[in-house]
């Protein structure tokens, strides 16, 4: 109950002080309103007195009441007036539902929600892994491999939880004191986790990350993934070699039993046609012209009118992930177009900071921030204030700017996972009662750092490359 | 945590004791109740659902001195509050009659015969309430660690 009265009582107490008292040099009215609700999705999405969505839809709501041009008359009069700072457009506020973005990732849903439904990822699951044989570290990196594939298109929790399903009856057959436990249960949160990071709809910050990559910092799926994948094999791979080397297996055999076989039925194979020619067409945008949110309309409109998405599987939709999103968009669209993100950099001497300096501090608020609070949320906080500190910094410029600064902080939310709280999956894995605290503190740090390292070493490479 | 209650009535106290101590595990995410009689029962789900925690599933003796164990099943299965309620004959005597009343009208899930061995108990019980959960609760993640995993995982992974 404390945590709601803080969460409120704040935001409340900046929204009605005078402009004045507040040291941002030439606030207007606007902007401090923007800050009041800037304030508000901070303290929600820190102390979570509420749903994290349901913040995002407080910060739309907040929006349109308190700075859209069609809030309530009194709260707009003084427009035109020195000071008082430019409303924005309602329609943009509640077209933040509905954005392109937005859509990539329903598009996505819909991937997922065909392949689960028939049961494509459970046989792909079961055909991938045979290769692999039955030598616990080669399957243990088979594992990776395809959590880490799956959750590039899946939610990485829904990943994490079919592995997880495959994988925890044959560890109970693990001896009590075997390390090898510990290693499979963590590489697979671990590996849902690092996949994320290979597309943009990988995982909820990738989508916020590419609200921010637009005009001359733009980036395509394609692009995306040609820097995604490579960077998630190297840090599976890694993950791999240190989760063994920390806890390795004595069992010397383990067979995973995965039954089913693949559907034939017609619906099926449009599934399966659907799925492959959806990422074909992202991979190849360059080629045919389409960019990656009307290639995401393939999936929804092919399953909807073939029905094999019907009006109850519309149901399992998971809005809550959508609207998360949304709020962040939302609220970076309300710091961008009211200014106020530009004067809150503006007031910081980060100038003052060599680059590097900076973009190490950044990048290290992020995964301390996501690793305890939800990656989406620090992605939907951070991002709108990289864009803009990218935009005004001039010494960044020859470090890629705007645009390294807003992967490198993406990619960092999706490498806290040092707690059980950090991401869904850890809390999953955690749940199985086959992990301790410490041990998973203990992996999850590692891999934390040696990715913040490895993004540093990435982020090199694409300013080397010209990408950024 | 900890929302939902399992009850147990037995006019027994042993047996109350007995099966209360095989579940013990479960009580770190239920509340693990026990009462001697079917008066006694009705007062702590009434309690219960005032505070908003819910019945999960009863444990019910059938021959007791008062009211029978049956009878209080299907009056569970008529109350919209305990309709959902996963119901369990834990009992040595009853007869055709009633058994059919419990299952045509009581609702009942599953029987268990007196004596009874613990695991399997402890089965029932986990199956039972992984049931429940499933289709009244939205947050599965809390149960993985004390009910049936695989079930759990599985729904999660379907829900997306």
């Amino acid at each position: 109950m404390k945590k709601v009265v803080i969460a409120i009582l704040l935001p409340l107490a900046l929204l009605l002080i005078p402009t004045a008292w507040i040291p941002i040099e030439g606030l207007t009215l606007i902007e401090h309103r923007m800050l009041a609700i800037f304030l508000l999705a901070i303290l929600f999405w820190v102390l979570e007195p509420i749903p994290i969505f349901a913040t995002s839809v407080l910060v739309v709501g907040l929006e349109l009441l308190l700075i859209s041009n069609k809030g309530p008359v009194f709260l707009r009069t003084g427009f035109g007036t020195e000071g008082f700072g430019t409303l924005m457009d309602y329609s943009a506020i509640l077209g933040t539902f509905a954005s392109p973005i937005i859509m990539l990732f329903l598009g996505g849903f819909f991937l997922a929600m065909a392949a689960t439904k028939y049961r494509l990822d459970t046989n792909l699951a079961r055909v991938c892994l045979r290769p692999f044989g039955e030598n616990p570290r080669m399957v243990m990196l088979g594992l990776m491999l395809i959590t880490a594939f799956f959750s590039m298109f899946m939610s990485n929790t829904a990943t994490t939880a079919l592995m997880l399903a495959i994988l925890a009856p044959v560890l109970k057959l693990f001896k009590k004191d075997d390390p090898g436990r510990l290693a499979f249960i963590l590489c697979i949160p671990f590996a849902a986790n690092i996949g994320g990071i290979g597309t943009p709809i990988g995982t909820p910050p990738n989508a916020v990350a590419m609200k921010y990559l637009a005009g001359e910092n733009a980036v395509t799926f394609s692009q995306w993934m040609a820097f995604g994948i490579p960077f998630a094999v190297v840090m599976l791979a890694l993950a791999w070699w240190l989760l063994l080397k920390f806890n390795p297996p004595k069992e010397t055999r383990m067979q995973l039993v995965i039954k089913g076989k693949f559907d034939l039925s017609w619906r099926a194979i449009v599934v399966y046609v659907t799925f492959a020619g959806t990422i074909l067409l992202w991979l190849t945008g360059a080629l045919h012209g389409m960019n990656s949110y009307v290639v995401a309309m393939f999936p929804v409109v092919i399953f909807v009118v073939t029905s094999i998405v019907g009006k109850n599987d519309l149901k399992k939709i998971s809005w809550d992930v959508l609207w998360l999103i949304t709020g962040g968009i939302a609220l970076g669209m309300g710091l961008e177009q009211t200014g106020l993100s530009k004067s809150m950099i503006d007031s910081v001497p980060f100038s003052a900071f060599p680059p590097l300096v900076i973009v190490l501090m950044v990048t290290i608020v992020a995964i301390t921030m996501s690793t305890f609070i939800s990656n989406t949320a620090t992605a939907n906080l951070l991002l709108p204030i990289m864009a803009a500190l990218g935009a005004n910094l001039a010494a960044l410029e020859s470090w890629g700017g705007a645009k390294m600064l807003i992967i490198a902080v993406a990619l960092s939310c999706s490498f806290a996972m040092a707690l059980p709280v950090s991401t869904p999956p850890n809390a999953m894995a955690y749940a199985t009662g086959l992990l301790d605290t410490k041990s998973l503190i203990r992996a999850g740090i590692s891999v934390s750092i040696l990715g913040l390292i490895f993004i540093y070493g990435l982020m090199f490479l694409l300013n080397q490359t010209g990408f950024v | 945590m900890e929302d939902y209650i399992v009850l147990c009535i037995d006019d027994e106290r042993e047996i109350l004791d007995a099966v209360l101590q095989d579940i013990d595990s479960l009580s770190s995410h239920f509340i693990l109740e026990a009462a001697e009689s079917v008066a006694e029962a009705r007062e702590l789900v009434e309690e219960y659902s005032l505070a908003g925690k819910k019945l999960a599933l009863v444990l019910c003796d059938h021959l007791m001195p008062e009211e029978k164990g049956v009878d209080y099943l299907v009056e569970l299965n008529q109350n919209d509050e305990t309709r959902n309620t996963r119901k369990v004959l834990l009992t040595g005597q009853a007869g055709l009659e009633q058994t059919v009343d419990a299952v045509n009208r009581g609702g009942l899930d599953y029987y268990i015969a007196k004596p009874w061995d613990s695991e399997s108990l402890m089965q029932v019980v986990i199956d039972q309430l992984t049931t429940y959960i499933l289709r009244n609760e939205e947050n599965l993640m809390d149960y993985i660690s004390v009910l049936d995993q695989e079930r759990l995982l599985n729904a999660i992974h379907e829900s997306g």
